[in-house]
């Protein structure tokens, strides 16, 4: 058909052509410019995401309603058999609560024996999960709290029982959070009984894989795995799940915070990482002396003037 | 008064823009962020390109730049590489549609398998060639399989609710047109 007008198509072809080269040639520099100078404009992808999400929340909220709605209305047609389920899990929770309140009796009687001090930069800031990443590949979440409410990147992010993630990327009120299952996420752990150290190592899979073990004759499915604090990268301790074997014998973490569904998380507070504040010197500057040796060198004084 | 060939075109363009940003707002949806192994069909590509093969005009190429970086920037991708992809893939798309005029559905799919697979293989090349890190093989595989799974169901809903047709010999010359 196109042959019977071809003056107007050829006319407005070369037109649409140079258009489109150009075009073309703008988002391939977009595209390079990406590639050199990450940082810059991955801020203004959060820039971006910012300005979108939290006019996304009016929407966001009968529709995360519905959806609960329906998860309540699946569960309130076997009642009856969660009910009975329920008690006999109370009975079971009973007993463990009994044996919690005698280890807690027992674990502060000994940390008075010991005179140790808890970490006073372990505190959180609560957030809400504001939107998802969108992508198939990737496993992100995006916080309503930001760089406002202190957040620094880098921090983890928890749920009621587990490590779910860490902040990479903050913008004034909103911050993202890599999930452990991400393609990109890796951290090192520490397998418990055993004490082997792994890496954790996200494959866009519910359960990450654990790599770089050891001894992996030692770990056995069912140990509890807890970050290492190893790289700086994550305070010690912190539970993640325990461990499980696929079967391709690989060993995976099944993780203890319930990745089905996010709604709340707690950012901790804790930073124990060095900060990489500009792109070109990665190699991290030599470290200051620490505010903790200052207090403790300040800490004698009075006490001599005292004395 | 408005031309009304003008006026089904604008109307009709709104409609699509408001399918897609329906999909990204489905996506943007907190609801299964843990790690369900089976990627969703790309839509947005399957309804853009649904509605490019019957009305080119309708996919313009302004649109096609503005949602492939505005998904690139939400969906956490390498900005630009898939809106390239994309606008050389419709381009594709409305030279096919020039040519064939009205086509039968088994010719529209082979069309749909060619493009979406040179769409898929071609993102994963420059991704490579540039050193980006990318999604696993089989991942991408799968959503591919998935998008030529879902094409078929995109297009009846374009032309069963939205009314997107191939264009009627008799209208032909009001709508080429404004290609």
């Amino acid at each position: 058909m196109a042959r019977f007008h071809s003056d107007d198509d050829a006319q407005l072809s070369t037109l649409r052509r140079i258009l489109l080269g150009t075009v073309l040639l703008l988002v391939f520099l977009l595209f390079l410019v990406w590639r050199i100078d990450n940082p810059r404009v991955e801020r203004l992808r959060t820039a971006a995401i910012e300005a979108i999400v939290p006019n996304m929340e009016w929407a966001l909220v009968p529709v995360t309603q519905g959806g609960r709605m329906i998860d309540d209305f699946e569960s309130y047609a076997r009642v009856y058999e969660q009910n009975q389920e329920l008690r006999r899990e109370l009975q079971r929770m009973q007993a463990w609560r009994e044996a919690a309140l005698q280890l807690e009796q027992e674990n502060a009687q000994l940390r008075d024996l010991n005179n140790v001090r808890l970490d006073p930069e372990l505190s959180f800031v609560t957030g809400v999960v504001a939107a998802d990443s969108g992508s198939s590949f990737r496993r992100s979440l995006v916080l309503n709290i930001g760089s406002d409410d202190t957040i620094q990147d880098g921090w983890a992010a928890m749920d009621g029982l587990g490590l779910v993630g860490r902040i990479a990327g903050v913008s004034e009120r909103t911050s993202r959070v890599l999930l452990l299952t991400d393609n990109a996420s890796m951290v090192p752990v520490r397998i418990q009984p055993s004490g082997q150290t792994a890496i954790l190592t996200g494959d866009s899979t519910a359960a990450p894989v654990l790599e770089f073990i050891e001894t992996p004759e030692q770990v056995r499915p069912g140990d509890r795995i807890v970050t290492s604090g190893d790289g700086k990268v994550f305070p010690d301790g912190l539970l993640i799940g325990q461990v499980s074997l696929d079967r391709d014998g690989r060993l995976r973490a099944r993780l203890a915070a319930d990745f089905e569904r996010f709604e709340f998380l707690r950012v901790l507070r804790a930073n124990p990482h060095q900060r990489i504040g500009d792109a070109a010197p990665l190699i991290a500057p030599q470290p200051e002396p620490a505010p903790a040796d200052l207090d403790s060198a300040e800490e004698p004084a009075p006490d001599a003037n005292d004395g | 008064m408005v031309d009304p060939f003008t006026l089904e075109i604008w109307l009709k363009r709104l409609l699509l823009l408001c399918v897609i940003i329906f999909m990204v707002f489905l996506k943007l949806l907190p609801l299964q962020s843990g790690g369900s192994n089976l990627p969703w069909p790309d839509l947005i590509l399957c309804f853009m390109a649904a509605w490019a093969i019957r009305r080119p005009a309708l996919v313009s190429l302004g649109m096609v730049v503005v949602v492939g970086l505005a998904t690139d920037f939400l969906f956490i991708r390498a900005p630009g590489v898939w809106t390239i992809i994309l606008i050389l893939t419709f381009e594709a798309l409305r030279v096919q549609a020039r040519r064939e005029g009205t086509m039968s559905f088994a010719s529209e799919m082979g069309i749909i398998f060619v493009v979406f697979t040179s769409a898929f293989i071609a993102n994963r090349l420059i991704l490579l060639a540039f050193g980006v890190a990318q999604p696993p093989l089989g991942a991408t595989v799968l959503e591919l399989f998935m998008s030529l799974l879902f094409y078929p169901l995109v297009a009846l809903i374009t032309v069963f609710i939205f009314r997107v047709r191939h264009p009627d010999p008799t209208d032909l010359q009001g709508l080429r047109g404004r290609g």
